[in-house]
């Protein structure tokens, strides 16, 4: 008797090129945290693109409530969308970086996966995400009547660049993080709380009084949302956010989440529940 | 080819570090396959992750030019609230088939795991033997040129492992196994050469048999010499699989069969719910069939009537022991977990625990399972025997000695003792007093009349009178 069937198929994995192996992983855990993050809900692609789209209508409708007066020169709806949209993605990829190890310790089972090609995964996730609702909330404002002017096309490009490098270098320190402290689970979410109220979601550098503008003018994530604001959008009046501290912080972040990595890329696979 | 250089692996333990292997230079013969053997702990699947690139060591390095399949194992490395067929499209999008070709391996995989409907349900749904099914089935759709095996061939039941077995012989054209079991037979008849792994080094052995009794403690051979001088000896001391009673064993044989035969078959007709205590009538119906020395059906019962009533210790117990007797190893620890989160300390756990350890080869927890058994109960003569049994094997005839003479204090005719004893006497050089003390073995077990079956009988009236 044949075990195997009659024509059974089997697949030689030995000429794959290390890129070719570094793009199927990142392919299937991309796919698979899609599966996983949506997968179980029903109308499960929706509620991604929900949560930012019912932050702006609330803070619309609030501000709405007091005046119809533009915020900084420009719609409080796009002066809204644009300080949540980068938030919602800093506060997303710090929470699931933290719990990235934890969750796929069964895929490190096999050898060619590596945390960097999850953290990868999640954060091309995470972006297309947002990319996605941009790609939304945009061109309907814009249908819809409220005046949408790109101020500098480059320049944003550039911006987002820094900002998501920013993003990177801590996703990557966090994933690092989360295995060799399991309270950072819970910890983190909370420390990420203020970041909302202080990071200029709701409200422009210009509304701070000028002797507490010096101390939140440290946080990289109020230079962030200053700066995709004021490339974006013509009209919009900004002082003091700093394209050199954005791009600085960018850099150190990187490097630093870089070579965190690097120095635990061993421990952090090992440090789990494999034995 | 594989290549150990210079491999040191270690890891942190309360206060310093473990040192699984040090400063260690091996090479493989290419093209053949690869038995790993040694004590529990002794690091056979580092081993195995090391060479599966899932484990990294602290210093030196392993090259090949080879592939390695994952360590295929008990453990599928799935994602449990996800179904077994989404989870092997994504192990098949991790190594980078195409979609057409992907829709044609996930049928195939069904077919061979041969887990039917359970292919479309979450994997969290599934038992242990199922993954490790599901694991095997999906690693046979790639090509590696070896395939790391830790104790797949101790998962599931006999047709899955006729089954994994066959399907590792026709790939044996194009890939090498390398694997690590506790059953020897099996390193045997796989495997080329065999690999110990033991005391932080590994030894290379082209020859099985040389590698097998280096592994095993050197007084097994002077047992085996002492039975081969006295060989009805051995008839009692190994343990055959299921085997069919002679008729003459008892009358009521025939009898007894009949109403098995009629119990079986209006269980089959009736749902288990019906039954006043299902627990009960599925434990004592497994009594009657390890009675009959049939202990695959007993194993099956006793399974039954655990998941029925998970509280009652005893059944767990028995289910261990009909396990560790037919070598199934993986069921007889999940029934001693099972047993233990009921009554860590009850001397009957304890003296099945250290039996299995004994059994793995786990001598030190065997050991202390033992003594903690004697603890709670000082009075227990299989215990001592038992801590006897794991002090031979530890090489410490005396001590044995002495705790084999306690259990024969309290319990002077049990012939498995004598037998024991004996051992422990020809171990100490005392051949004269071991073949006398054989000798009473013998006349006992022939004293004892032939095995009664009237006590299963009177249960199985009493069960069928449940139905």
């Amino acid at each position: 008797m044949s075990a195997l069937p009659k024509g059974h198929t089997s697949v030689s994995v030995n000429r794959q090129t290390p890129w070719e192996i570094q793009k199927a992983v990142v392919f299937a855990t991309f796919l698979r945290e899609i599966k996983n993050r949506f997968g179980r809900y029903t109308l499960g692609y929706f509620w991604a693109l929900l949560e930012p789209l019912a932050y702006v209508a609330v803070l619309s409708f609030i501000r709405g409530r007091f005046t119809d007066a533009p915020i900084a020169g420009i719609s409080p709806l796009l002066f809204f969308a644009a300080g949540v949209l980068p938030f919602i993605l800093f506060r997303n990829l710090i929470n699931t970086s933290v719990s990235s190890i934890e969750a796929n310790l069964g895929l490190f089972t096999y050898q060619r996966v590596k945390p960097a090609d999850i953290f990868v995964a999640r954060f091309i996730l995470e972006c297309l995400i947002i990319l996605s609702v941009v790609l939304l909330i945009f061109p309907a404002l814009h249908y819809s009547g409220v005046e949408v002017q790109l101020n500098n096309f480059l320049l944003l490009v550039l911006v987002v660049l820094l900002t998501l490098m920013f993003f990177a270098g801590l996703g990557l320190l966090f994933t690092v993080l989360g295995p060799f402290w399991i309270e950072s689970k819970k910890v983190v979410p909370l420390f990420l709380r203020p970041f909302f109220f202080i990071s200029g979601v709701f409200f422009p550098i210009s509304s701070i009084p000028q002797d507490a503008r010096i101390y939140f003018l440290w946080n990289p994530l109020l230079h962030a949302t200053e700066l995709i604001r004021a490339s974006a959008f013509a009209n919009y009046t900004s002082h003091d956010a700093s394209l050199v501290f954005l791009a600085g912080c960018g850099l150190i972040s990187l490097a630093l989440g870089l070579a965190v990595y690097r120095i635990c890329r061993i421990k952090i696979v090992t440090s789990g529940t494999i034995r | 080819m594989i290549k150990i250089e210079n491999l040191t692996k270690s890891y942190p333990v309360k206060g310093g570090r473990h040192f699984v292997f040090r400063d260690l230079n091996l090479s493989f013969p290419p093209d053949v396959n690869i038995g790993i053997i040694g004590p529990n702990g002794g690091g056979k699947s580092t081993l195995l992750g090391l060479l599966g690139g899932i484990d990294y060591p602290d210093r030196g390095r392993i090259v090949s030019e080879n592939s390695f399949s994952w360590p295929l194992g008990l453990k599928g490395g799935f994602i449990n609230h996800m179904s077994g067929r989404d989870n092997c499209r994504v192990i098949c999008n991790l190594y980078g088939l195409g979609t057409r070709k992907i829709k044609r391996i996930l049928e195939e995989i069904k077919t061979l795991s041969g887990i039917g409907r359970y292919f479309e349900e979450p994997v969290k749904s599934y038992s242990s033997g199922m993954s490790g099914r599901l694991g095997f089935a999906l690693s046979m759709s790639f090509d590696f040129d070896y395939f790391l095996i830790d104790e797949i061939t101790s998962v599931g039941d006999a047709q899955f492992k006729k089954l994994a077995k066959d399907a590792l012989a026709e790939k044996a054209n194009r890939s090498r196994i390398i694997m690590v079991s506790h059953s020897m037979t099996d390193i045997k008849r796989f495997c080329d050469v065999a690999v110990l792994v033991k005391d932080q080094t590994i030894t290379l052995f082209e020859n099985m048999d040389e590698a097998i009794r280096a592994y095993l403690p050197k007084t097994r051979e002077t047992v085996e010499d002492l039975e081969a001088l006295i060989p009805e000896a051995t008839e009692a001391t190994v343990k055959l699989g299921p085997t069919t009673l002679p008729e003459s064993v008892d009358k009521h044989l025939p009898e007894l069969l009949a109403l098995l035969q009629q119990i079986e078959k209006s269980l089959s007709n009736i749902s288990p719910r019906k039954l006043h205590d299902p627990a009960g009538f599925h434990r004592s119906l497994g009594d009657v069939y390890r009675a009959l020395e049939n202990p695959v059906a007993a194993r099956k019962h006793y399974k039954i009537s655990g998941a029925e009533d998970p509280y009652h210790p005893e059944t767990f117990l028995k289910l261990g022991q009909t396990a560790l007797e037919m070598g199934d190893w993986h069921t007889a620890e999940q029934a001693l977990t099972e047993a233990e989160q009921l009554d860590q300390n009850h001397p009957g756990t304890l003296r099945f625990k250290a039996h299995l350890k004994q059994q793995q080869g786990d001598l030190p927890t065997a050991l202390s399972a033992a003594e903690r058994a004697l603890r709670v109960d000082p009075k227990d003569d299989q215990s001592w025997t038992r801590r006897a049994a794991i002090l031979l094997l530890l090489e410490r005839p005396e001590e044995a000695l002495a705790s084999q003479l306690k259990a024969h204090e309290l319990n002077p005719d049990a012939p498995e003792q004598l037998r024991q004893l004996a051992r422990i006497l020809s171990v100490r050089g005392q051949i004269a007093l071991a073949q006398e003390t054989m000798e009473r073995a013998r006349k006992h077990s022939r004293d004892r009349s032939p095995i009664s079956l009237s006590e299963p009988l009177t249960t199985l009236h009493q069960l069928l009178r449940q139905l």
